[in-house]
């Protein structure tokens, strides 16, 4: 629907655009038939014939007043009326363009005729002389009978004036019309558009709200899942942390000697304890992270030492691993301002991955160490490595590389991604580098203590650190 | 040679038939605001200080040269932009010049078509010529209503 929408919408804004330039045109073409019009006036075919219509009754009425006793008048007028008569005859012998109006019509043989008349009595008119009433009533004879036939032919120059004035008027009636018509349809079309408009608007404030609604109910949604995982993990904790107790007390045999079959039994299950109080911990920090609601506690701190306890606490899984760790502490104090708990657990988190995912009988390589103004801590292993696929997601949330290995070597999935929340709240950034089956090295950098106030500054500038 | 003695006189007696009527009357106010008329010979008007002009109009099938005063010069008191012009020719027709043309363009009264008096059976004693070919905004046909062929008057209607 949408595409045809848009098709049907570009048409008729091209109908607006071809129906504008074609009133443009238009307007250009009518005004310079009007120009044609009004410009046939004075030296149209008309007024031509018309002139030498009125200078030949001019000219035989100066010949008539000449033997007339009332009102006489000279010769020298007569001749002057001859010569302006002789110019106008020349005037509509040229016609337009080199053709005299009616041209076609029996009326136009006049102007021949005339021709003739003007220089046959020429030589009488030059020599008229006053009083000479004979030779002016001649000359009034030999004109006069011209006054009808240019009558006649300013008749038959006015008819085809009046045919090209028709076809002109015809025309100019015909483009105003079109103009009308041309105007009405882009009024149409032009409302159209609107109307296109009105209603596409609608429709996308429609859409815009349903997705607004659709937004709003999923993070209700995703809020209300987030509860019950977090109430579920809380509800699960007691109980675990019960169950813990109790198979700690059984395994230090304070409840009484057991069997070796039964001990392994309680190791087993006090194991898998620890794995389930872990997780649920794991649960809880997640949705706290994400809720913002997880607790920091920003302390002037020794990095090496977060390092350094991170790496005691894990030494008890060394020997289950089959691989030892390996710590380079810096001997000076690495100052940081920090969350020690949260730390230690972010280290443990990069450590108990190292080790989970490394070759047995390897070594994971820890050191910590000022670089510039940052504490940098590193954590090498050589282990499996990681995917190229999959080293976009290491830290989304619930994703290891491998399915099977959630099975394989434990975990939630949930560890990289509270690491990296850890380190962003420090203002620090994390990132690794890895190459499959060779090892992977995740580099933790947080910003040093005594050069806190300057770096917040780089902090802000730089969209590496605040973006890792 | 009969014909050539014909020819002879109709030549000679239509020069003085031209030199009769050429006169151009000029109307005018004075200073006073009364109206005064003067009229001007063709030797009168080649004696002000003529312009040549090198034209081609409507009329003509090439270009010619023209000989006499701008028109302008023919009003004494200062032309305003307002006024218009008044002319008339020898049949009677009457048309109106803007003063503005006059004071734009070199328009003149032209007594002379390639040094020659023009005849009154061709658009003599005097026509108003507008250098049309130097100027090609006056090439536009409505600007051949002024070029008014046997001029007889010139008279100067002030503006508002």
């Amino acid at each position: 629907m949408n595409a045809r929408f848009k098709a049907f919408r570009w048409t008729i804004v091209l109908t607006i655009l071809v129906t504008l330039c074609m009133i443009g045109i238009g307007l250009v073409s009518l005004q310079s038939q009007l120009d044609e019009l009004s410009s046939n006036k004075r030296s149209g075919p008309t007024w031509i014939a018309n002139q030498m219509e009125f200078e030949l009754l001019r000219f035989t009425q100066s010949l008539a007043r000449f033997t007339s006793e009332t009102t006489p008048t000279t010769a020298e007028n007569v001749r002057f009326r001859f010569d302006i008569l002789w110019s106008r005859h020349a005037v509509a012998e040229d016609g337009q363009a080199g053709r005299p109006a009616a041209a076609d019509s029996e009326a136009a043989t006049v102007i021949a005729a005339l021709g003739q008349e003007l220089v046959r009595q020429e030589p009488l008119v030059v020599s008229l002389r006053d009083g000479d009433y004979q030779t002016a009533a001649t000359l009034f004879q030999a004109f006069a009978q011209y006054l009808d036939p240019a009558h006649e032919y300013t008749l038959a120059a006015k008819d085809e004036q009046a045919v090209a004035d028709l076809t002109a008027r015809t025309d100019l009636l015909f483009m105003s019309q079109l103009m009308v018509y041309l105007s009405l349809a882009m009024g149409v079309a032009s409302l159209l558009l609107a109307v296109l408009f009105f209603v596409e608007s609608r429709f996308h404030e429609k859409m815009s709200s349903e997705n607004a609604d659709l937004l709003e109910k999923a993070k209700i949604a995703y809020k209300a899942k987030s509860q019950f995982i977090s109430t579920i993990s809380h509800e699960l904790r007691t109980p675990v942390t019960s169950i813990k107790g109790t198979l700690g007390l059984m395994r230090g045999g304070l409840l009484g000697e057991m069997g070796p079959k039964m001990r392994r039994m309680v190791d087993i299950a006090h194991d898998n304890s620890d794995r389930l109080a872990a997780l649920i911990n794991d649960i809880l920090d997640f949705e706290k992270s994400e809720a913002g609601e997880l607790a920091y506690t920003f302390l002037p701190i020794d990095l090496a030492d977060v390092v350094r306890e991170a790496v005691e606490a894990n030494r008890g899984f060394e020997a289950r691993q089959g691989v030892r760790l390996r710590l380079d502490a810096s001997e000076d104090a690495i100052p940081i301002k920090g969350d020690s708990f949260r730390l230690v657990q972010l280290v443990s988190n990069l450590l108990s991955n190292a080790m989970k995912f490394s070759h047995k009988g390897h070594e994971v390589f820890v050191t910590v160490r000022r670089v510039g103004h940052m504490g940098r801590i590193e954590v090498q292993d050589h282990g499996v490595g990681i995917p190229d696929a999959f080293k976009d997601a290491v830290f989304d949330r619930f994703t290891q590389a491998d399915g099977s290995n959630t099975r394989k070597v434990g975990g939630t999935g949930l560890g990289m991604s509270i690491s990296k929340a850890i380190t962003e709240r420090h203002r620090g950034r994390i990132w690794f580098q890895s190459e499959v089956n060779v090892g992977t090295t995740f580099v933790v950098e947080l910003p040093l203590l005594d050069i806190e106030p300057p770096a917040l500054e780089l902090v802000q500038d730089e969209p590496l650190l605040a973006s890792a | 040679m009969k014909h050539f003695i014909a020819a002879a006189a109709i030549g000679l007696f239509a020069a003085q038939v031209a030199s009769a009527q050429a006169i151009l009357t000029v109307v005018q106010n004075d200073a006073a605001g009364n109206q005064v008329s003067k009229e001007y010979t063709a030797e009168q008007l080649l004696d002000m200080d003529p312009v040549e002009i090198t034209t081609m109009n409507d009329y003509l099938d090439a270009p010619h040269v023209f000989t006499g005063p701008l028109l302008r010069d023919l009003i004494d008191t200062e032309l305003k932009a307002t006024d218009s012009i008044e002319v008339t020719a020898l049949n009677d027709y009457k048309t109106k010049i803007p003063a503005a043309e006059a004071l734009k363009y070199d328009v003149i009264v032209a007594v002379l078509q390639d040094g020659e008096r023009m005849s009154l059976r061709d658009k003599g004693p005097f026509w108003v010529i507008y250098p049309m070919s130097d100027n090609p905004e006056l090439q536009d046909p409505g600007f051949n209503d002024r070029l008014i062929w046997q001029l007889s008057g010139v008279k100067l209607v002030p503006g508002e």
